[in-house]
């Protein structure tokens, strides 16, 4: 009637796998509340509940009318794994390593010595964040629920926005010492053929001791992440991310990391944000049309302004020439030199006022905007017209709904300037054009990352320019296509 | 991708090959100084070219020259500016020639326009009458590069334009003749007609009603007050049709017909016109026949009337290729219709018909 195979977990191999660590706890289970059962009970002081073992494990393991003094462990085993006991969801395992994969995920492990095997209940402590505003993607009208630490807080977000039983969780596990638990998302029938599959080998293949950040993640699963646009779409939004699952994207959550990650993510989908579908259509586009202007201009201002007051000063009017003169006067540094060093500058504040706590970030932007920029404008340290560009340049990047986007936009703006300094406009185009060949390298999982612009002959432009009316607005991409092509 | 990280030290080369620099010369804002106005007279044989910067906040206006044998060499033996400034002729907007030297140096000035890689063809000529360039600059002082942009404002009589280097360059390739804007210094800077080059000379002048005609033969009159008969006027605008005819030999001719408007000072412009609309037909009349005299005697199609006949009739271009001024056979007729009334400013002078 029960198995009599035998699996290789023992007491004392738990606890040499964990060494003399502090924080595992075990005791002898009186099964039926009898001793001498060889029946011992771990779990992890601070990831399980005691209140849920004690209630939901122990007092009826312990119960005498479910296990008899003369029930066999294999049979009480089988009882126990069949739902005699009140936890739900119990595992049994037959591996120690599978154990200690249990018990650091918050569950509580019996181990049936004579049997080689343990069961493990999920008890994890209730000390967890609650589901609070997303801090860095706001919105006006729209939900304003965000991921936490949790894993299964996250999945519970996503499964109560996608209520289809479509929607599918793969769990995985990366990171030798860290752990760490993961889910693979996607909606079967949505997400092309073939791409869960590659996603979940590339996750595999994380080949780390920690993977507890962000960029552990999305710099893993690329095949080349030397480039600094962003390929993976991380969001901090539930609705944001189901969204792109309905597009057809796969998602990862990370437990210990409040956001999600979606892929393929190409440059259009770094140009949205979750208020676009908030507003009318017509003005959601206006703004997405903004985003790719600013990104433009956000690039290109610094640079231009560079190569057209040392090179090309025929393109100037002669009265903003004249300002400019006027204005550059008695600064003694060169243009390129001051208009990197402001970029610098204005990098600098931008990190200054994210590391500090917030009331001094504030005061530190103020301060460092508008006293330290109006003092070094009086003393001819640098023009205005450079703090107007540069001022005007910083501004249109932080349109970009992204912040990896903007980091790369930061980065791209040194580039051109430095070019614009040496060779002027000519400089900026063959940078320029660098950055486009760059761009349309890359990919994302496999897809283009300038599609719908470049590598399906122009389709869909329009759906990446703008935002469709919501009848005619189809969820699914399609230039994600029916079958995931490396 | 690593081929193109590899065509980079070539392009790099590209940029600036010839001169032996590696990147192109730069240079910084504050060490420039922009020419506003350029000045070209004869002196000693020489050509002399005269400079006046722009002024600013922080720097004044200021004139400077240099003299060569050819205006390459003059512009090169510029003297140094103050402080070390480097002259920068990207955005002069008026070259003015002075009268000695526009018997000369026309067809070198296009010339040098249409080669330097600074000044462009968008430039307004002026020939300075009875002085030269370099006094005309000094006399005006600072202002000039402004006041030469306001000139058909407050202008003594209508038909004040100027013509540019590119469409002196075009009219001079087109009919071997063309127009250039006069200026004198009276008080102030004012316009005083037109000069005809002819074969790269100074052939003759044109005063002011001849100007006015010009203009209206060239469509482009914008309108201004008039005096006749103790009444003032003010012509709104003026709309020239050219006609294509034949000759009596079955040569191409024109006839223009002319439409103005224009409104009479006074309360109620309908009720007194009179022979308001007589006296601005024969008026107007008057100037057509001048400028067309005018155009005879140089025996060039200054006007470009051609041009314009080609633009009535496109798909009958090639009928017009016969047609010269000395052979062609222009009529004219004018209609003139006062529309309304204004009132005259106070002060205002009466301008002189």
């Amino acid at each position: 009637m029960f198995k009599t195979h035998r699996g290789s977990v023992s007491a004392s191999e738990l606890t040499e796998a964990f060494g003399k660590t502090a924080d595992l706890k075990s005791e002898e289970l009186l099964l039926g509340g009898f001793a001498g059962k060889g029946v011992t009970l771990f779990y992890l002081d601070g990831l399980a509940d005691p209140q849920a073992i004690a209630e939901t494990v122990v007092k009826p393991m312990t119960d005498p009318a479910r296990f008899p003094k003369e029930l066999a462990p294999a049979a009480a085993l089988e009882l126990a794994l069949r739902g005699t006991v009140y936890g739900i969801a119990p595992e049994k395992r037959e591996k120690t390593r599978d154990v200690t994969e249990d018990l650091l995920s918050g569950s509580c492990a019996i181990i049936f010595e004579a049997e080689g095997a343990a069961l493990t209940f999920p008890v994890p402590a209730q000390e967890k964040r609650a589901v609070d505003l997303p801090k860095e993607e706001k919105v006006i009208k729209g939900p304003k629920d965000g991921f936490v630490e949790t894993l299964s807080v996250n999945s519970a977000l996503i499964r109560k926005k996608l209520k289809t039983p479509a929607l599918r969780f793969t769990k995985l596990r990366a990171g030798g010492i860290s752990g760490t638990e993961l889910y693979l998302v996607y909606i079967e029938g949505r997400a092309p053929k073939g791409l869960a599959d590659e996603v979940q080998r590339r996750l595999s293949e994380i080949d780390g001791d920690c993977v507890l950040s962000a960029a552990a993640i999305s710099e893993n699963i690329l095949e080349s992440p030397a480039s600094p646009f962003p390929r993976v779409l991380v969001t901090e939004r539930p609705d944001k991310f189901a969204l792109n699952l309905v597009e057809g994207r796969v998602g990862i959550l990370a437990d210990g990391l409040p956001m999600g990650f979606l892929l393929p993510a190409p440059f259009s989908q770094f140009m949205k944000t979750p208020e676009d579908d908030s507003g009318h259509w017509l003005f959601s586009s206006f703004l997405t049309l903004l985003r790719y202007f600013a990104f433009v201009i956000s690039s290109l201002a610094p640079a231009l302004y560079v190569a057209v007051a040392m090179y090309h000063r025929e393109m100037i009017p002669v009265q903003l020439m004249q300002s400019m003169v006027d204005a550059k006067a008695f600064v003694p540094f060169p243009t390129a030199l001051e208009v990197i060093g402001m970029l610098a500058a204005f990098d600098l504040l931008h990190e200054a006022g994210i590391r500090l706590p917030t009331p001094i970030g504030q005061t530190v932007s103020i301060i460092g905007g508008l006293i330290v920029g109006q003092s070094a404008v009086e003393a001819k340290v640098v023009s205005p017209v450079v703090v107007v560009v540069i001022a005007f340049s910083g501004i249109a990047g932080y349109t970009m709904p992204d912040q990896d986007m903007y980091s790369a936009i930061r980065i791209v703006r040194f580039t051109l300037t430095a070019a614009a300094a040496l060779m002027g406009v000519y400089g900026i185009a063959l940078v320029v054009s660098l950055w486009i060949v760059h761009l349309a390298s890359l990919d994302s999982v496999g897809f283009p990352y300038m599609s719908p612009f470049a590598g399906n002959g122009g389709r869909h432009i329009l759906r990446a320019l703008l935002r469709y009316p919501m009848r005619k607005k189809r969820e699914r991409e399609p230039e994600l296509g029916e079958a995931y092509k490396r | 991708m690593k081929r193109l990280f590899l065509l980079l030290p070539a392009i790099f080369l590209l940029v600036s090959c010839g001169n032996g620099a590696f990147f192109p010369p730069s240079r910084e804002i504050e060490d420039m100084s922009l020419v506003r106005v350029l000045g070209i007279d004869l002196e000693d044989g020489n050509i002399k070219i005269t400079g006046l910067t722009a002024g600013g906040a922080s720097s004044e206006s200021a004139a400077f020259s240099g003299s060569g044998a050819t205006l390459s060499e003059a512009v090169g033996l510029l003297s140094r500016l103050p402080a070390g400034k480097n002259a920068v002729f990207s955005h002069v907007e008026s070259v003015l020639i002075g009268e000695k030297a526009a018997g000369r140096v026309i067809p070198e000035t296009l010339d040098f326009i249409s080669r330097s890689n600074e000044l462009r063809l968008g430039t307004r000529l002026f020939i300075v009458r009875g002085d030269t360039a370099a006094g005309l600059i000094e006399d005006s002082g600072g202002e000039l590069g402004d006041l030469l942009s306001l000139l058909g404002e407050n202008s003594p009589y209508l038909g004040v334009f100027a013509f540019t280097a590119g469409e002196c360059s075009a009219a001079l390739k087109r009919s071997g003749a063309c127009l250039i804007e006069c200026v004198k210094y009276d008080e102030n800077v004012a316009p005083c007609g037109f000069a005809a080059i002819r074969d790269g000379k100074l052939a003759l002048f044109l005063e002011e009603r001849a100007s006015e005609g010009a203009a209206i033969i060239m469509n482009r009159l914008q309108g201004g007050e008039v005096s006749l008969s103790g009444r003032t006027l003010m012509i709104n605008g003026a709309e020239t049709r050219f006609i294509p005819v034949e000759g009596p030999g079955g040569e191409p001719g024109a006839k223009l017909e002319v439409s103005l408007t224009a409104r009479l000072a006074g309360t109620d412009g309908r009720t007194n016109a009179g022979n308001a609309e007589d006296e601005l037909t024969l008026y107007v009349g008057e100037n057509i026949r001048l400028a067309l005299e005018a155009a005879l005697k140089l025996g060039a199609d200054i006007y470009d009337i051609r041009g314009s006949l080609m633009e009535a009739r496109p798909f009958s271009a090639g009928a017009f290729s016969g047609f010269s001024m000395p052979s062609a056979e222009i009529d004219w007729s004018v209609s003139a219709k006062i529309t309304g009334s204004f009132d005259l400013r106070e002060g205002a002078e009466s301008v002189a018909g």
